[in-house]
């Protein structure tokens, strides 16, 4: 398995991780009660910022080992991560349109979106980034050999 | 257009240059172990660069090692 291929699967688990954390806290609290619960706002950053500083840490690879000949990152594991890159850009971009069609049909009558949902919708973009970065690349892999 | 296929005779030719490892070719053309693997299966196609690296390593022509096939 090659280092970015490991990168994958902890950028799935970070994802994976995360998106059931935040969910796990707004099923317990109640998405309302972002608005005027200090606390959960606070968990919430922690989580997005935590789950972000792991996955900005797990991106950096060096194309060889230090005084190794061995190589860690190739041309092979830049074209698998340019068209995973791809499949990061549509996903985000389907997230969002997704996200925009659901509020504005849900508040539709109210003429108003509830302010939390600024923030649920940049992390779920956060966490639909990493997943959908570390599934091309699996899958870039799993083409190519 | 008809599909064009690049074949190579890489595995071939390691053994033919003492039996030299994936690992140990990897290393001299600057490339991972698992590249070297998709390159053996044809699952991967090989930059110019790393194509010529590959038959330099072998000291043949680069068309001795891969072949393109219509």
């Amino acid at each position: 398995m090659t280092p970015l291929q490991k990168r994958a699967w902890l950028g799935l688990g970070v994802g994976v991780g995360m998106a059931l954390a935040i969910g796990a806290v707004f099923i317990a609290r109640g998405v309302t009660s972002f608005d005027d619960d200090l606390a959960l706002r606070a968990i919430t950053y922690v989580v997005c910022v935590g789950g972000l500083l792991v996955w900005a840490v797990a991106l950096r690879i060096r194309r060889r080992k230090p005084g190794q000949l061995q190589v860690l990152f190739d041309e092979r594991d830049k074209e698998i991560v340019r068209r995973a890159t791809m499949v990061q850009v549509w996903a985000v971009l389907i997230s969002l349109f997704i996200w925009a069609i659901a509020l504005t049909e849900a508040y539709w009558g109210q003429k108003s979106i509830p302010i939390i949902y600024a923030y649920v919708i940049a992390i779920s973009g956060l966490i639909v980034n990493i997943l959908a970065q570390a599934i091309g690349i699996l899958i870039g892999y799993r083409r190519s050999g | 257009m008809p599909k064009a296929e690049i074949s190579n005779r890489i595995r071939r030719l390691r053994f033919d240059h003492g039996e030299m490892t994936q690992e140990e070719l990897a290393n001299r053309v600057g490339c991972t172990r698992q590249t070297i693997i998709a390159l053996e299966a044809g699952k991967y196609v090989p930059s110019l660069s790393l194509a010529f690296q590959v038959a330099k390593v072998f000291g043949v022509p680069v068309e001795d090692v891969f072949q393109y096939e219509e």
